[in-house]
């Protein structure tokens, strides 16, 4: 059962690369509750390790803490924040939305994304979208002073306002930053099952700077140095009118065959096939090279690791509001579990990629 | 230049994460000319030739192990699959190719790339790879049992050679892979007072992601990345013999080592955009010395290349007689420092 309470705090969090302090601070403390021990990689990737000192692969998970949002680049004169965005947004599906500035010292305000008045724009006008440099935040106030006044200053952090929704087949949630907070979520809840037992040391990373190019990533498996890892992240559903492509919404954890910067190795996916056929965890495919995943800088640290993405389709990833069912969300932290458990040096071997 | 294994070689599957039947061909043929093989955990294979000094510095020497290929992303009712390319090929080239599929089964199916377009009516004009699918002449049955999403296509050709003219699909990298072997066999007697691991590197052509594991396994002092460079455009021809790279997008050659070079072997130089395995040698880890070299290739990246078994002969005698000038300290002479004062 997905704890939606306890997903939709972790989503509510406001957290964009770099300003994944009180993310990482709050699932550390969740960790910590479960009996895990914590580190934190130079960038502040949180890294929970649970049985560190047991025989086997050390087998390492990967979801990124930093959700898709902007910086306040320049304040004008009469109080409108034009925005820097930190990671990939379309204005498209921006103007019109509410958004959270949020303040140095926590303080959180809402703000209107501005958009030009509709009555009498010239066809080619309404033809086009804005481009992502010229949005502006609205906050309702006079002036410059006002803004100042309430503690929002540059450089501060701006993120979707939150809004978690069960939608009519209350299957269907909708929030913001399911990309990647479902893979933190995923990766807790696996944590808590798996208490009490005993496995190959498993190391669950929260990591950082995923949307500007997989940085925390890098980091963490630096200080991990897994044999073998997953990184757990959204993959686009294509089962609307807007997107058509083989993975669905409730058909299952996704394993990613290949995203911009890794392909998956083959035995590797037959193992997991394997593991859901065996536990009859319900599980899809994507064929998708136009996004990245933390896989992209694991799988080739070191002298390579044993890696592949597992996903959960999502519709309007990088939205206000994306979407998911929470059969994928259970299918995932299922199949994270039994993948712990399964993993030992015999089973390292068998998907080791020798000649 | 052997030809006959040149063509096994290129006859073989090898696509960017899926190379084990080329890499097993050369592991075996690498086996007796070298003391050890070594392999990273992406696939890469290198050769390793010890030297008796305690104090040997390492030379690298890297081609690719993978071709451009594609990845099927559906398999639709009708029987047709829709695809992705893993490498950037442009998408006309690939219509009305022949490829072949390997399936879970390690068994090979082969099919057509084509369009919903009559040949003999239409203009046939492809945008982008979305135009294309692959069609097998099975049912939408038969090919939902044997293909599935994820299974990996490369070309399907047939090798030629007609007076030291060889025409293939796969000779980039095969004849590089080839040039690698012949090296190894022509030094085979020879003693150096350097390490020389010299191999191809998994999943380099989709973007040198074996190239950085090899690198971090070898931790080489200076490298030499064999490629091929496309002729069009005319700035070289086949013939051309050695052909060395003074810049690329993805790299700039070490000074120190491409004059070196350059003035001990007859080289034509080329200034291109496309990169190679120099591209993450020279930058991963603490810095490695890198130049790249090779030969020249009509229509590189096709279904159907072409060059000259004498341009690869010649590149085998150059880094032969290269090799024999080398030593310890001169290959740490290129570098510039280990980071340490």
């Amino acid at each position: 059962m997905v704890d939606l309470k306890r997903l939709e705090r972790i989503c509510a969090v406001p957290g964009i690369s770099s300003f994944e302090q009180e993310i990482g601070r709050i699932l550390e403390e969740e960790y910590r509750g479960l009996g895990l021990t914590c580190r934190k990689d130079g960038l502040g990737s949180v890294i929970a390790a649970k049985c560190e000192d047991r025989p086997g692969p050390k087998m390492m998970i990967a979801a990124h803490m930093d959700e898709v949002g902007f910086m306040v680049e320049a304040i004008d004169e009469n109080g409108f924040l034009k925005l820097r965005p930190v990671g990939s947004w379309w204005s498209h599906l921006v103007l019109g939305q509410w958004y959270t500035v949020v303040t140095k010292d926590n303080r959180r305000y809402p703000a209107l994304m501005g958009s030009m008045a509709t009555h009498g724009l010239p066809a080619e006008i309404r033809n086009k979208t804005v481009s992502i440099e010229d949005v502006y935040l609205d906050l309702g106030v006079e002036n410059r002073e006002e803004v100042f006044s309430l503690g929002i200053d540059t450089g501060d952090m701006v993120v979707p306002w939150t809004h978690f929704e069960v939608m009519q087949n209350p299957k269907y949630v909708s929030c913001k930053a399911f990309d990647d907070r479902i893979g933190n979520y995923i990766m807790l809840e696996a944590a808590g099952r798996l208490r009490g037992e005993v496995h190959t040391p498993l190391y669950l990373a929260n990591t950082v700077q995923e949307e500007p190019g997989l940085r925390g990533a890098r980091t963490a498996t630096e200080c991990v140095h897994p044999d073998i890892a997953f990184a757990i992240d959204t993959t686009l559903a294509g089962d609307t009118p807007a997107n058509q492509n083989i993975c669905s919404l409730g058909k299952g954890v996704v394993l990613s065959m290949i995203d911009s910067n890794s392909i998956a190795p083959r035995k590797l996916v037959r193992y997991v096939e394997g593991i859901c056929e065996k536990h009859h965890i319900d599980y899809q495919y994507a064929v998708f090279n136009k996004g990245g995943t933390d896989s992209g800088n694991i799988h080739k640290a070191f002298d390579g690791v044993i890696n592949m993405t597992l996903s959960i389709p999502i519709r309007y990833m990088h939205t206000n509001h994306s979407m998911i069912h929470t059969d994928d969300v259970e299918a995932c932290i299922r199949l994270v579990c039994e993948l712990a458990k399964d993993m030992s040096a015999e089973m390292s071997s068998v998907v080791a990629q020798r000649l | 230049m052997n030809t006959e294994r040149l063509k096994t070689l290129c006859n073989s599957f090898g696509v960017s994460s899926g190379e084990q039947a080329a890499a097993r061909i050369l592991q075996e043929s690498c086996k007796p000319l070298c003391d050890e093989l070594r392999y990273d955990r992406l696939g890469s294979v290198f050769a390793i030739k010890r030297s008796e000094n305690p104090k040997a510095a390492t030379l690298m020497i890297a081609s690719p192990l993978d071709e451009p290929g594609l990845m099927i992303s559906e398999v639709k009712k009708d029987g047709t699959l829709a695809f992705i390319p893993l490498e950037s090929i442009a998408p006309s080239s690939l219509l009305h190719q022949r490829v072949r599929i390997l399936t879970r089964e390690d068994t090979y199916i082969d099919g057509v790339i084509g369009m919903d377009k009559k040949t003999l009516e239409d203009s046939c004009e492809v945008k982008s790879a979305e135009d294309l699918f692959i069609t097998c002449g099975l049912s939408g049955e038969e090919a939902g049992e044997r293909i599935h999403p994820g299974d990996l296509a490369g070309y399907a050709g047939t090798f030629t050679e007609q007076d030291g003219i060889l025409m293939a699909k796969a000779l980039f990298p095969r004849i590089l892979n080839e040039v690698i072997l012949e090296l190894l066999e022509k030094i085979r007697d020879e003693e150096f007072d350097f390490h020389l691991a010299a191999g191809c590197t998994a999943q380099s052509v989709i973007g040198y992601r074996g190239t950085k594991t090899a690198a971090y396994v070898i931790r080489p002092d200076a490298a030499i990345a064999l490629t091929a460079f496309d002729t069009a455009k005319r700035k070289i021809q086949l013939g051309d013999k050695v052909i060395l790279g003074y810049y690329d997008k993805q790299m700039l050659p070490s000074q120190a080592f491409l004059r070196d070079f350059a003035g001990r072997v007859e080289t034509k130089e080329y200034f291109g955009l496309l990169g190679n395995d120099g591209s993450f040698i020279h930058k991963t880890l603490k810095g490695t010395p890198s130049i790249s070299t090779g030969i020249a290739v009509d229509h590189l990246g096709s279904a159907n290349e072409i060059c000259k078994a004498g341009d690869a002969d010649a590149l085998t005698d150059a880094l032969a007689s290269y090799l024999r000038t080398l030593d310890s300290e001169k290959i740490m002479g290129f570098g510039m420092g280990d980071g340490h004062g």
